[in-house]
């Protein structure tokens, strides 16, 4: 008995929680930022600081919380930073080739919401979570969820419709 | 559902399809990014010199360098802003004195990006970049701790914009000589009150296992925009004992909500006391600023230690802040020997006298003689935050209330007082009087085969046993001249000497008598 309860306790790997949740974030990161490689980079640094904040993980259940919230935080710098970098390098000269990884107007659509609405739309629909859960991961209410959800649809039917 | 939630849907669908095959697969990944980091490295150093020079073009500021220096302190109106980088320990304090049109950087929190020669702050992302100042604050010196260097001449209307929206503007932390960005930093975070953020002086006094009582720079674990700094154990200890957990000390609010929260005292101001979903959290306030512990570690233990804080100087207090005599029967019976013992114990290992239960159920087994006595809130109502039922076993009848105190508003419990459970209550009170030296004990011994009449004051005890047959009025002289507050405590025990029941109170100081 005590082997089993002992057996039930152990802390998961790091390899078995990024079995487990790594794809989600590379998903959902790559929703995000909508590139592959920057994707894959914010995924591994919210694992990296996730797992060095929570080394003994009392409540194994809140760390796919944890990571997602860290994703979506990292996801927007990533987002913020790559785009001035790529505006001030098109002041100056032509821009880096930068195609789009997706054929799709509705992805095109999607990366030019607001953070929190795309985050919010993302986690929603893509990810098919409840208000709460999305609540959870991006810090807020279900009311705010709610609001940004309902603006990022009108905002998203209007650039598609363009 | 509408058609785009549909086609939300649907892309989701196709992603995590994509990521069955091989698209989005990490070696997939990993090889596309080595074909990327080329180019990446070719176009920085392009990069970087086009932001210097679309800074200086914005900014139209030509050479400010003859701006560039100590400026008055910031008056009033300067207004706080936090950037922070993603690192945990990275942070960069700016003082936006909008009156005055400077902006004033604190080098020292500068210094950790490494040297660079321009500091920028860029409006805006998603519209026209405009840079709001560019001179150089540092040049690679190493800056004096606290101090600052503030530039004039930047237009006020543009910081007042600054401080309504923080978030929409960034730093940028430059060193063109050299051809490269030392860092970028985002997520501007206006800071209300500028005396609310570092320093913290504040001292703990007690401390979870292993942890040492400076607040140490950064996050204890992750990134954290805000932090202030966290307790925990020293850097390398904590790395090899993760478990050891931490608290982070945040100026402001929780940045994660108390669900519910348990209304707690802390450097004697009301606080809140609550879960977070990964951890546990502690909001209070001291000198009109606001503050949050997240404690990534057992919710007493981060419990006890924001109790224990306490502000420089400030004695640990043992004193009821009423101003009544101390009032404590066990371990301590005066107020400086509980002051001494409490700062001694916030140094052990595992301290009992953290917990209320734990002091209690060492008062049983030390006092009463118990090997393992249990406890029991105790159902009746007492006049007392605290009382627990203490028995020797869970069955047994023996057994006493024991009303444990904390000592002020601090971590460090004491028994202040025990009785009698209500079935072994005597009909008739007893009586007593010390009178210099000489004790007057008269007690309904409820039964007992024999019992220990025991008088202390300041650390000293003089104990007089009694047994069955003798006149229940019991008088000893005690062995020292009673000085300070004392206590007196009556143990009635079996005919195997086990105790069975005991009473006890404090003593005021000087001569006493009632009943």
């Amino acid at each position: 008995m005590e082997t089993a309860i002992r057996a039930t306790r152990r802390r998961p790997s790091f390899e078995e929680l990024y079995a487990a949740h790594g794809p989600d974030a590379r998903r959902v990161a790559y929703l995000l930022v909508g590139d592959r490689v920057q994707a894959e980079d914010v995924a591994q640094e919210a694992f990296v600081r996730v797992l060095g904040r929570f080394g003994d993980l009392r409540k194994p259940e809140a760390f796919r919380t944890y990571l997602m919230r860290t994703v979506v935080s990292l996801s927007k710098n990533h987002f913020r930073r790559r785009s001035l970098e790529r505006r001030h390098a098109h002041a100056g000269r032509p821009p880096m080739p930068d195609a789009p990884e997706r054929d799709d107007d509705l992805f095109d659509a999607l990366k030019k919401l607001p953070e929190r609405q795309r985050a919010a739309l993302v986690l929603r629909y893509c990810e098919d979570l409840s208000e709460h859960q999305t609540a959870e991961i991006l810090n807020t209410s279900t009311k705010a969820v709610k609001s940004l959800v309902t603006r990022g649809l009108a905002a998203m039917r209007e650039e598609v419709a363009r | 559902m509408t058609d785009i939630e549909r086609r939300l849907r649907d892309l989701g669908e196709r992603v995590r399809a994509e990521q069955r095959t091989t698209a989005l697969q990490p070696e997939t990944i990993r090889a596309a990014k080595r074909r990327r980091l080329g180019t990446a490295l070719s176009g920085l150093v392009t990069v970087t010199a086009l932001v210097f020079a679309a800074s200086l073009a914005a900014a139209n500021l030509g050479d400010q360098s003859d701006r560039v220096g100590p400026a008055d302190d910031p008056t009033g109106t300067t207004t706080n802003i936090l950037y922070s980088h993603l690192g945990p320990d990275e942070r960069a304090e700016i003082f936006f004195d909008v009156d005055g049109g400077q902006v004033c950087y604190a080098l020292d929190s500068l210094d950790e990006y490494g040297t660079f020669t321009r500091v920028e702050i860029v409006k805006g992302l998603e519209e026209k970049s405009a840079v709001v100042h560019s001179p150089p604050p540092y040049r690679g010196r190493s800056p004096e701790p606290g101090s600052r260097e503030c530039v004039a001449g930047v237009d006020g209307a543009v910081l007042n914009e600054i401080l309504v929206s923080p978030d929409d503007y960034f730093l940028l932390l430059e060193d063109p000589l050299n051809g490269e960005r030392v860092s970028s930093l985002v997520s501007g975070k206006k800071v209300d009150a500028p005396a609310c953020g570092p320093p913290v002086d504040f001292e703990p006094t007690y401390l979870p296992q292993g942890w040492i009582k400076e607040l140490q720079p950064g996050s204890g674990g992750g990134a954290a925009w805000d932090v202030v700094g966290h307790y925990g154990m020293a850097g390398e200890a904590r790395t090899e004992k993760a478990s050891a957990g931490f608290a982070e000390l945040f100026a402001g609010e929780s940045p994660y909500p108390l669900g519910g929260g348990e209304k707690i005292r802390v450097l004697d101001e009301p606080a809140r006391f609550g879960a977070i979903h990964e951890g546990f959290a502690v909001e209070f306030s001291q000198r009109g600023c606001e503050y949050a512990l997240i404690g990534y570690m057992d919710g007493k233990e981060l419990k006890r230690f924001a109790q224990g804080l306490r502000l420089p100087g400030e004695r640990v207090p043992a004193k009821p802040s009423d101003g009544e005599d101390f009032a404590a029967i066990w371990p301590e019976d005066t107020y400086e020997h509980a002051e001494e013992a409490c700062a001694s114990a916030a140094h052990e290992a595992d301290s009992w006298r953290a917990d209320p239960e734990r002091t209690a159920l060492k008062f049983g087994a030390v006092v009463l003689g118990w090997d393992d006595p249990v406890l029991a809130e105790s159902e009746e109502k007492y006049n007392q935050d605290y009382a627990y039922e203490l028995r020797p076993a869970p069955s047994s009848r023996a057994g006493v209330i024991v009303f444990p105190v904390l000592i002020d508003q601090g971590w460090c419990w004491a028994i202040g007082s025990v009785s009698q459970l209500p079935e072994h209550q005597p009909e008739h009170h007893g009586s007593m009087s010390v009178q210099d030296r000489d004790v007057y004990m008269r007690f309904d011994t409820g039964g007992a085969t024999s019992a220990v009449f025991e008088v202390g004051y300041g650390g000293q005890t003089s104990r007089h046993i009694w047994y069955a047959g003798d006149d229940e009025a019991v008088e000893f002289r005690l062995d020292f001249e009673p000085r300070g507050t004392g206590h007196f405590l009556v143990l009635l025990r079996d005919e195997n000497d086990v105790v069975f029941s005991a009473f006890g109170s404090p003593l005021p100081e000087g001569s006493f008598a009632a009943g």
